[in-house]
């Protein structure tokens, strides 16, 4: 009964929707919202795109493909905003929409790309630190095995010298 | 047998200190050769037709040769990537500079990878008669507070334009 009632507040919500004016506000902002909010909407998210990249760059990531994509984003705002001058809107419109799309992607990849080089650099410092503790070890094995040595040499010789010393040698 | 074993032992010391002495070399050497880090600079440049900081227009007659091209170039040793952009603006030379507060006639952005260089070129047309100053000016973004910061770097030309 109580899903039933659910199931009928649904349908009535969806179709009222189908029929409210202001759903075609979400569906289509391009006939409601001006040009110009579309490409600074664009250049936002572009600038937020890039600001993701500085950071991913700052985390050591390798962010050549990164930057293709956003010079490709920006060059999309650059023709909405000539389109937009010669009074084009609606191709204005597409290639704002076709930034914005990039600069999210650039978003996604920029996420990946940081994630992998903190990966990277856990794995480097714990390689690094593994090396390390080796190099310490066989640093402390070879001065003691070393001064072993040194010191059997060292009677070695006296003993010999105390051979070459003795009388009728 | 026991000289035999000393000359072992002699040997196995003089193999340690000679290698102890390479290492010591090879970081030494290391070290040399690694360039000092250097600071970090943004460049912008501008250049003739021919890419060649020599033959700038100067006297331009109408109708003639107002139209004209140059290259614009930009240098990122920022030790990053740069969101950068190059304002071209136009005076009668009087005015101030570094940077100029008139609107800029021409924008052209682009980001930069470390070390990248970037050039274009430039087509410009003047089409009133008089003195006219070419300023050129790079802005860099700042993520910090999202806006684009004045580099210093700029450049200008000087331009007298006359009547045919």
């Amino acid at each position: 009964m109580k899903t039933r009632l659910w199931l009928t507040l649904a349908v009535v919500t969806f179709l009222f929707m189908l029929v409210n004016p202001c759903t075609n506000l979400r569906v289509q902002p391009s006939l409601e919202t001006p040009i110009n909010e579309g490409i600074e909407e664009a250049r936002a998210k572009f600038q937020e795109a890039y600001n993701a990249t500085v950071e991913a760059e700052r985390a050591g990531a390798k962010v050549s493909k990164a930057v293709e994509k956003l010079n490709n984003a920006l060059d999309y705002i650059f023709q909405a905003e000539n389109r937009s001058a010669h009074g084009d809107t609606e191709q204005a419109f597409v290639l704002t929409q076709t930034s914005i799309q990039l600069s999210e992607e650039n978003l996604v990849l920029t996420q990946e790309l940081k994630q992998q080089a903190e990966i990277l650099r856990y794995t480097r410092l714990i390689v690094y630190g593994v090396i390390s503790v080796v190099l310490l070890i066989f640093g402390v094995c070879a001065f003691f095995i070393g001064r072993r040595m040194w010191k059997r040499h060292r009677q070695n010789k006296f003993m010999e010298m105390r051979v070459k010393g003795a009388p009728g040698s | 047998m026991n000289s035999n074993k000393m000359g072992d032992e002699e040997k196995t010391i003089t193999v340690a200190v000679l290698s102890a002495i390479i290492i010591l070399a090879g970081l030494l050497v290391y070290m040399a050769l690694t360039p000092a880090r250097q600071k970090p600079f943004a460049s912008l440049e501008v250049l003739d037709s021919e890419k060649k900081a020599e033959n700038y227009p100067q006297l331009l007659v109408l109708g003639e040769n107002n139209t004209f091209l140059l290259w614009v170039g930009v240098g990122n040793f920022m030790g990053r990537i740069e969101y950068s952009s190059v304002l071209v603006k136009v005076d009668d030379g009087t005015g101030q500079v570094n940077p100029s507060p008139i609107d800029p006639v021409y924008r052209f952005e682009k980001v930069l990878l470390n070390k990248e260089t970037w050039e274009f070129p430039i087509t410009i047309s003047i089409n009133q008669t008089g003195q006219h100053r070419m300023i050129f000016e790079l802005w860099l973004f700042n993520e910090l507070e999202n806006v684009f910061s004045y580099s210093k770097k700029w450049c200008s030309i000087r331009l007298d334009v006359i009547e045919s």
